[in-house]
């Protein structure tokens, strides 16, 4: 039996993977392979034997979470391959582009209140996007406002019977309040992933 | 200051900063009079107060110093116990150390410069 089967040794090393869980597997087996090879040979040569021998030697290569907290900060951050970030920036910009799609129908063909909802999730979705510009995200927020705007002038020219004038001007001006936000949502999904599929990103 | 495990004294910030620093430099140094292996260099270190520090955050510095290609290891077989993995300098090792050797009187000088004022 090897002396690094100690039960004080497997318990020692146990918690060293543990506290090094957030370790890449590579470098936490690497660590694991380093100490216990440290104690096969500071075991050889220490001096106190039995149980005595082996708390010495655990004494002095130390508390098991300084040793994990040591070699995560020697691991640089692992860096973020640019294919999950294009992935992310395009699942965010359809999911601001389908629920103001949804927000604008809704408007236009039933409650305007019901539009409420996924106007609010996509708006959210679009402000929270880092890979927007503030010029994109107003420009964004008018666009899913427009379809909201028309059913309400709608609405109130229903209520109180007024004439605009709109008449043969109505589905055109209805057609272009569904075709706003549509347009711009395909001008934000890709004015999200446009810089992302230019040249790579050099790296720091 | 309160004990740690091993029973030394906790290290302050300054103290841990400062050994952050310069302990790969240390460990440079050591080698550079020959190869040691893993429990011999932890036991030089440690006969340097300011230098001892709980050895099992050494190997995590060993391992990076290896990654680097400033250090690298062979196995030597003992004549008591386990083989020794022996950690030697590379020629970029001793680029390296070289490097430190020449900064480090300025460091020094100027951080005196300061706090002696």
């Amino acid at each position: 039996m090897s002396n690094t089967e100690h039960p004080l040794v497997r318990n020692y090393l146990a918690a060293v993977a543990r506290e090094a869980a957030g370790l890449s597997p590579e470098r936490r087996n690497e660590l694991l392979a380093d100490l216990e090879e440290h104690i096969a040979v500071a075991l050889a040569e220490e001096p106190a034997s039995g149980d005595d021998g082996v708390r010495a030697v655990l004494a002095r290569l130390g508390d098991p979470r300084t040793i994990a907290a040591t070699a995560l900060g020697e691991e640089p951050p692992a860096p973020q391959s640019p294919g999950f970030a294009v992935v992310r920036a395009v699942v965010r910009a359809l999911a601001v582009l389908v629920l103001l799609g949804m927000a604008s129908t809704l408007a236009i063909s039933a409650n305007p209140f019901i539009a409420a909802i996924p106007l609010i999730g996509g708006l959210w979705c679009l402000w929270a996007g880092p890979q927007w510009r503030k010029r994109d995200k107003v420009i964004g927020t008018a666009a899913a406002l427009a379809p909201l705007l028309f059913a309400v002038v709608q609405a109130m020219i229903a209520a109180f019977g007024l004439h605009l004038g709109m008449g043969d001007a109505f589905f055109p001006v209805m057609l272009a309040a569904v075709a706003l936000p549509a347009a711009v949502g395909f001008y934000l999904l890709w004015s999200a992933v446009r810089p992302l599929l230019g040249p790579p990103v050099r790296a720091a | 200051m309160e004990p740690d495990i091993a029973g030394k004294p906790v290290a302050g910030k300054a103290e841990s900063q400062l050994r952050k620093g310069v302990l790969e430099y240390c460990v440079l140094a050591i080698l550079r009079d020959g190869p040691r292996y893993g429990v011999e260099l932890l036991e030089t270190l440690g006969a340097v107060n300011v230098m001892a520090t709980s050895q099992g955050t050494i190997y995590p510095l060993l391992s990076r110093l290896r990654r680097d290609g400033v250090v690298e290891t062979r196995w030597q077989e003992s004549p008591s116990g386990p083989p020794r993995r022996y950690y030697e300098l590379t020629p970029s090792g001793h680029a390296a150390l070289k490097e430190f050797i020449a900064i480090w009187p300025h460091f020094r000088d100027a951080v005196d410069h300061f706090i002696t004022g």
